[in-house]
């Protein structure tokens, strides 16, 4: 009896224990699916591609070259001096072989996550409860593809010359999430068409009302269109889609009401910005212990006109900026507020004959702009050079410190002989010059990126 | 023994007419090993049937009435031996006792699956016994392997003990080099540090293929088995108690090579004569921070000081040396008290074992102390026949408080510099806290806000009694096992284990903590007037959790059969299933009362603009998260060895193992690895007549383990982050792609070829084992370059390396001195030669390689941790400007240099990291007195010296004593290597002399590591008390550099710190009941 129950027992509990073997074997493949991190996903979901888009670094990689090569600020000699990156430097005085591999990395980054996005969020499948959230992620995934793309053309590859053939090398466009996508320059003409068609996409889809600035609305993409049709010189579809983006989002704030004291006078996301969006590595060069505003700038300004005050302030050496879109001490709004709307729409409708419709614009602006009561519209009949002279200067005016801004109009003017100009600096008695359609008005492709894939280098 | 035995035998056979005498015998009884005498043991003759006890020096005499006759000799805590006395002897017998402790019949080794005799084991396995790990004193277990241990290499470079290889790199991605540390069963998924040493009866490595594989993918970088105390069967009841105190000495700050205070100042007034300061001083915006110095020469510019005061004032800043400040307030003399208890015992089916630790440590930073207690249980019973359950309990709690705002390098301005000026005062002549200046200009925070901001000066000192940060951890962990052996030669068994660790930390800073202060004044907006606060007044407080709870589970069948006397069968195969689950949490409560346990919501939505706009607009910092991580793990391994007559032994080991790593397919997830070895026992072979070396052992092994490197999914992840702070601009929750779809990547793979050779000669006079070994690791992940544009980055991680290890490990073991003095010496040598042998990717300029020795870009030919250095041509001779080499020709073109050198243009230093070396250990005994001292050496490796970049010195404050040195007029050339002081400063420069190989310096060293003495009182004198065993210790550690190859008077081995350990001295005690 006891022999039986021990070989009972000594039976079972071998059982027990291959049993226990085997039965680890086909729930494997469930328990070892769990997930590794709460926090970590493979994106799938809308929500996840949303979650990718409102990430910071979508919105503040905008690159920083041009503007460090702009002309609306100085830097003095130990200002100058005490930056301590080389390549900020060397871009300050226009140096043939500066380099700019951040701003090349920071936006082919954010290209990559848009891409994430086209091609995830185009495999939801769309039903109706979705469609709207849908669409306005994947609008927003090529809106960023789009405006991240143009914020290259400014620096990577020479001026699009308006009615030639622009057959130059544009960039490498970068269109699948698949990071083995062989890297090869396309052409200027291929470069501003994809980026056309990429905005436009995204206007169809992108919902008019975003919750927060830093999602780009229809708006956004109607504006970023009327920018690059502006680059382009296409000054009928700029109009059209300055006039597109007015329509949805025409606030302007009256600076009256504004604080010319404090020491940030605009709010992040604040009535007149249309798009947030701002740049990441300039605050070595513009740091307010470094830049000053431009001389001739500051004295561009009329006594009654509040833009001097409210932008600048002044200091024992000279004035530094101060009115930045983005609620920032330092300057780095790179995204589309109304006001640059209002001046895209101006220029191009004074450049297509409609002198008035032009003026009109322009004095809508400026009496947001002017102490009450003081401004005096401008004559809407005026003669049309002398309109677009002064659109150009209120441009000038309006839009000092706006990342990229103002180095596209270098690049673009400077083909128009009478609006060249030629740039120039001085430090420690060395003059520096930069002029009209210098070669160095594009910058050199990262010499990595042009020794690993074998791309054309920009000329020099 | 046993031959002696039979040989007396034989004898009494042969003469049957024995002449029975009486008379009486008299002897000596000691111990075996120690070979102290052993008083009071008790000596029965059988026949005889008399008695006797040993005296004080352990001499007895016992009347015998006939011969032959049998003494037993009994002693407790020993072995009973049985001595024949055939006739009466001549003069005095020699008995020896073991220890029971020691009483294993034969050396075992534990892989954590099964325990080996060390005599049929095929594989590399180096066994640390008790008592060589009792030798140290500290409270931690891995800083105790250090010296002690062969093959094992501990990398110091960043100041702390706890990071070691085991025969050297199998892997190249930072963060998974460390090997898998094993407790009992299982791997030890908590933390470390809470085990307490007193709890470990041995250690074992784990080092080639064979003795690791059967821990498949978490091997690769070897395995280190600990085991724990036992109790066991048929013993009585032993108390041991083992109690502690070390104090060490101050940390040295001036072995850090700093700039001296009065060159710093120098420094600063040539800037200031420059206009370096001139736009900062004009930034009435940022206010960024000024140096005392910088203001004095400020006020005397503006008129404020005369010449002769600003003159004054400054000559008395170069007086002062910040670290005599750190020395006297923020450093004391650590002192760290250990004591444990120790019960153990066991009947004829059940034994215990069960001890009590205590630990309190007072760090060496004021303000910094803890605690630790631990009890644990482990009990082994039969309930039944062939059935044998094992309960284990083990609880820790340890109590940590951090109130130090950190040392010499923790306390800076920030606002841009990351060093503090050398001449900064801390506190008064009289101890008072002195303000530095901090995240903005002191002349701005003293004065702004009309009396309507909080203080806003920063006073370090002071900062520690304010602060009020602690945490305390509880660790359970349990486990049960049962074996239940079907046959004498079948058994299985099953073993689980459950932790629950938890550690909650809470922080909490008042409103008199600067960070509070400044935090609060930077949400305080007074352009209306009357003061807007965006955050309550009242303290921050910060609590986090942290909850780890993880299980084992294993299944085991065991087979192990002798058949005919010859043929060893041993096999065991299981499966085991291993989760952890680490789950956090992180809460902040603003405007927290103490008193009232009261706190105040806060809008973290809207941006509240900055005081004075300082940080522009801002949102509250929001810190508040969640965390879980799950670790998954499934594996079924087999493992078998035959032996044959105890000469050859062959064995194998395969094992497959998946786990949950993200996004892998699970076929690919599974990982197949084996191993195989074989063994010879020469000395058992018929024809082995080498009387010299009784025991000769021949081994070679070969085998694959595996590295489970988690750290790069196959498929694109994205992580949720929460909005916090900078990180966000739209307060949205939001993901950050981590990981780019890589569908390529294999699990890295190491094969290991290792041959050994074990002896010894008689009387154990000379033991040791020779081994050698070569790793093949393939398949490593590494980073390589990656094209910028397709997005992912400047480096991808890719299966894209292939390293080669070459090494030697030799252990030997001699007895030099026997009596009346006892000395032993052991020898550890070790040779680790690691080569990159592929590297898939090499980098576009050689400028990439340049690198101090972390694993960053290989150089295929280099070890991986090389440390690769511009090519140095001197200095010019006309301006003191460094020169390198660019496309092989003396360069001072730096921009090209750094950017785009060439294979000329750099040299291969060699090794960061030791690649020979090992330890030297004496132990002489005389009677009670025992001392032991360690010399740990390593050689064939190079650091680099830390020096002065102009740039670094300028922006943030950070300076080495090589200034002084530095060229200043034509021919300074000759004597110096340091470039001329340049303006302005150019980084690139700076790096062609701080990275060339001038500053490359052979680390070899030579040290005394610890010194131990110790007395262990005759058991006779106090058997008394009732004591078994009574010890007093004194121990030293860390003691000094003996011999060093450089000549700058640095410790290689702590570099990155400049802070060598401090040397600690302890003093302690042993009682045995």
């Amino acid at each position: 009896m006891k022999k039986q129950i021990k070989k009972a027992l000594r039976q079972s509990l071998g059982i027990l224990t291959l049993s226990f073997l085997f039965a680890l074997m086909p729930s494997c493949k469930k328990y070892l699916e769990a997930k590794p991190d709460g926090k970590l996903t493979v994106p799938q979901t809308l929500t996840d591609f949303q979650a990718i888009l409102d990430a910071a670094p979508m919105s503040n990689n905008y690159p920083s070259a041009g503007d460090i090569g702009s002309d609306y600020y100085y830097l003095s000699d130990n200002a100058w001096q005490t930056i301590s990156l080389i390549d900020m430097r060397n871009d300050y005085i226009w140096d043939a072989n500066a380099a700019n591999d951040y701003d090349w990395l920071y936006m082919y980054t954010m290209i990559l996550n848009a891409n994430i996005v086209i091609d995830g969020a185009g495999k939801v499948p769309a039903d109706g409860s979705n469609l709207a959230d849908r669409n306005r992620v994947l609008g927003a995934g090529y809106f960023f593809r789009g405006y991240d793309h143009y914020a290259l053309t400014g620096e990577f590859e020479a001026p699009y010359i308006p009615g030639g053939d622009n057959s130059g090398p544009g960039l490498p466009l970068k269109l699948k999430a698949d990071i083995t996508d062989p890297t090869k320059r396309s052409s200027i003409r291929q470069t501003f068409s994809q980026i056309i068609a990429d905005l436009k996409t995204a206007a169809a889809l992108l919902p008019v009302d975003v919750i927060v600035k830093s999602r780009p609305s229809k708006a956004a993409a109607f504006g970023a269109l009327a920018r690059v049709y502006l680059t382009m010189g296409d000054f009928r579809n700029a109009n059209l889609y300055a006039d597109s983006c007015l329509q949805l989002s025409p606030a302007l704030i009256d600076y009256n009401r504004v604080s010319a004291t404090a020491p940030t006078p605009f709010k992040i996301f604040n009535e007149e910005v249309v798009f947030h969006n701002a740049s990441a590595g300039r605050g070595s060069v513009f740091s307010t212990s470094r830049e000053m505003a431009d001389t001739s700038l500051l004295a561009s300004y009329d006594s009654n006109d509040l833009r001097k005050a409210v932008f600048f302030k002044p200091g024992a050496s000279g004035s530094i900026f101060k009115g930045d879109y983005g609620g920032s001490k330092t300057p780095v709004f790179a995204g589309i507020a109304a006001d640059e709307m209002y001046l895209v729409r101006a220029e191009t409708a004074v450049r297509t004959g409609n002198v008035s419709a032009g003026i009109g614009d322009l004095n809508t602006l400026l009496a947001k702009r002017f102490a009450s009561n003081t401004f005096v519209p401008y004559n809407t009949g005026m003669d049309a050079d002398a309109a677009l002279r002064l659109v150009l200067s209120e441009r000038r005016k309006e839009l000092p410190y706006r990342s990229g801004l103002r180095w596209n109009d270098l690049r673009r003017l400077n083909q128009e002989p009478g609006f060249a100009k030629s740039l120039s600096r001085n430090l420690g008695g060395v003059s520096y010059t930069l002029p009209p359609g210098d070669k160095r008005y594009t910058f050199l492709i990262p010499v990595s990126v042009v020794q690993q894939t074998g791309i054309a280098q920009n000329p020099r | 023994m046993k031959k002696k035995n039979l040989l007396i035998f034989y004898l009494l056979a042969l003469m049957p007419a024995c002449v029975f005498a009486q008379g009486s015998t008299t002897g000596q009884v000691s111990d075996k090993t120690t070979e102290l005498s052993l008083s009071g043991a008790t000596i029965h003759s059988i026949r005889s049937n008399t008695f006797a006890t040993t005296d004080d020096q352990g001499n007895f005499r016992i009347s015998i009435r006939a011969f032959p006759d049998t003494l037993v000799i009994s002693y407790i805590g020993y072995a009973t031996v049985k001595r024949a006395i055939t006739f009466q002897p001549e003069g005095n017998i020699r008995i020896l006792l073991s220890s029971n402790i020691s009483q294993m019949q034969e050396v075992t080794v534990s892989t954590g699956y099964q325990v080996l005799p060390m005599e049929r084991s095929t594989g590399s396995y180096d066994q640390l016994s008790n008592k060589l790990i009792d030798r140290e004193v500290s409270p931690d277990i891995v800083s105790r392997l250090d010296g002690i241990a062969s093959g094992l290499l501990f990398d110091k470079r960043d100041g702390t003990t706890g990071t070691f290889s085991v025969r050297g790199l199998s892997t190249l991605t930072e963060g998974y080099t460390q090997p898998l540390i094993v407790v009992d069963n299982f791997p030890y998924e908590g933390d470390v540090n809470n085990i307490n040493p007193n709890d470990v009866e041995s250690i074992t490595v784990l080092k080639d293929a064979a003795a690791a594989s059967i821990w498949g993918t978490r091997a690769g970088n070897g395995v280190v088995v600990i085991t724990t105390k036992k109790g066991r069967y048929n013993t009585a009841m032993k108390i041991s108690l083992n109690s502690n105190l070390t104090i060490s000495q101050k940390p040295n700050l001036f072995a850090i090579p700093s700039i001296s205070s009065s060159d710093f100042i120098d420094v600063e007034k040539y800037l200031f004569n420059q206009g370096f300061y001139d736009g900062a001083n004009a930034d009435n915006f940022s206010w960024p921070v000024f140096s005392p110095v910088e203001e004095i020469l400020y006020k005397q510019q503006s008129g404020v000081l005369t010449a002769t005061e600003a003159n004054r004032q400054i000559d008395a800043l170069r007086q002062l040396d910040v670290r005599n400040d750190f020395e006297k307030y923020f450093y004391r003399n650590a002192v760290t008290q250990q004591h444990s208890l120790n019960l153990s015992g066991g009947t004829g089916n059940f034994n215990y074992d069960f001890s009590a630790g205590y630990d309190k440590s007072l760090q060496s930073l004021v303000g910094n102390q803890n605690d630790r207690i631990t009890v644990r249980s482990e009990n082994n019973l039969k309930p039944v026949k062939n059935l044998e359950i094992e309960l284990g309990a083990q609880f820790t709690q340890a109590n940590t408080q951090q109130n130090s705002p950190g040392g010499l390098n923790a306390i800076y301005p920030g606002g841009g510099k990351s060093g503090l000026y050398p001449y900064a005062r801390l506190a008064t002549p009289n101890g008072q806290p002195q303000a530095i200046p901090k995240d903005y200009r002191q002349s701005f925070t003293d004065t702004t806000g009309q009396g309507k901001l909080l203080d806003w000066s920063y006073r370090p000192l002071q900062e520690i009694s304010l602060a009020d940060n602690t945490s305390r951890l509880n660790d359970v962990v349990l486990k049960a096992g049962a074996v239940y052996h079907f046959l004498p030669s079948l058994s299985a068994e099953v073993h689980y284990q459950y932790e629950h660790q938890s550690t909650d930390g809470r922080n909490y800073q008042s409103a008199q903590t600067y960070y509070t202060r400044n935090l609060l004044n930077q949400f305080t907006d007074l352009s209306s007037g009357t003061p807007v606060y965006g955050i309550p007044r009242g303290g921050i407080l910060d609590q986090s959790g942290n909850a780890l709870n993880a299980y084992d589970l294993r299944g085991q069948v065991n087979y192990n059969h002798l058949y005919r006397q010859k043929h060893q069968l041993n096999f065991i195969a299981g499966a085991e299933v291993r989760q952890s689950r680490t789950e956090g949490f992180f809460y902040r409560d603003y405007g927290y009362d103490p008193e009232s346990l009261t706190s105040i919501p806060v809008n973290y939505v809207t941006q509240f603009p900055t005081y004075d706009g300082l940080q522009g607009d801002q949102v509250v910092p929001y810190y508040n998260d969640v965390s879980s991580l799950l670790d998954r793990n499934v594996s079924v391994y087999a493992n078998g060895s035959y032996s044959y007559d105890n000469r050859y032994t062959v064995s194998g080991s395969a094992r497959r193992d998946a786990s949950n790593i993200f996004g892998v397919e699970t076929n690919r997830k599974w990982v197949p690895l084996w191993s195989g070895g074989f063994s010879w026992q020469l000395s058992n072979e018929h024809f082995y007549h080498w009387e010299a070396v009784p025991y000769l052992k021949l081994r070679a092994t070969y085998g694959y383990s595996g590295n489970a490197n988690n750290s790069v999914p196959a498929v694109t992840t994205a992580q949720y982050r929460q909005p916090q702070g900078s990180n966000t601009i739209n307060g949205l929750p939001f993901a950050v792609v981590t990981n780019y779809p890589n569908p390529n990547l294999r699990w890295e793979k190491i094969g290991t070829l290792n041959f050994g050779l074990d002896f010894s000669t008689r009387n154990n006079r000379l033991s040791g084992s020779l081994e050698w070994y070569y790793k093949n690791a393939t398949d490593l992940i590494g980073l390589v370059p990656a094209d910028i544009t397709e997005g992912a980055g400047t480096v991808l991680s890719q299966n894209s390396a292939i390293l080669h290890t070459k090494g030697v490990d030799i252990t030997l073991n001699t007895v030099n001195l026997q009596v009346p003095v006892k000395w032993t010496t052991s020898l550890l040598f070790s040779v680790n030669r690691d080569k990159v042998a592929k590297y898939l990717y090499s980098p576009t300029s050689y400028a990439n390689y340049i690198g101090d020795g972390y694993l960053n870009t290989f150089k295929v030919g280099a070890p991986a941790n090389s440390i690769i250095s511009y090519k140095w041509a001197g200095l010019d001779p006309l301006n003191g400007n460094p020169r390198g080499y660019f496309n092989g020709q003396v360069s001072e073109d730096y921009e090209s240099i750094v950017n785009s050198a060439t294979a000329g243009d750099i040299v291969v230093s060699g090794s960061a990291l030791p690649q020979l070396f090992g330890s030297l250990r004496n132990d002489v005994q005389y009677k009670s007195l025992a001392l032991s001292f360690n010399i740990v050496y390593r050689f064939d490796y190079y650091f680099r010296r830390p020096v002065t970049g102009y740039s670094a010195l300028f922006n943030n404050w950070q300076g080495y004593n090589d200034f002084d040195q530095r060229w200043q007029k034509p021919g300074d050339e000759s004597k110096t290597n340091v470039p001329s002081l340049d303006y302005p400063a150019d980084p690139n420069r700076d790096a062609v002399y701080n990275f060339s190989q001038v500053n490359v310096l052979k680390g070899d060293n030579i040290r005394l590591q610890d010194v131990r003495l110790s007395w262990e009182f005759n058991p006779g004198m106090i058997r008394n008390l009732g004591l078994r065993q009574l010890e007093v210790y004194a121990y030293a550690n860390n003691i000094g550099i003996l011999w060093r190859a450089n000549k700058y008077h640095l410790d290689p081995d702590y570099v990155a710190t400049g802070i060598p350990l401090p040397r600690t001295y302890s003093l302690g005690l042993k009682i045995g009941l």
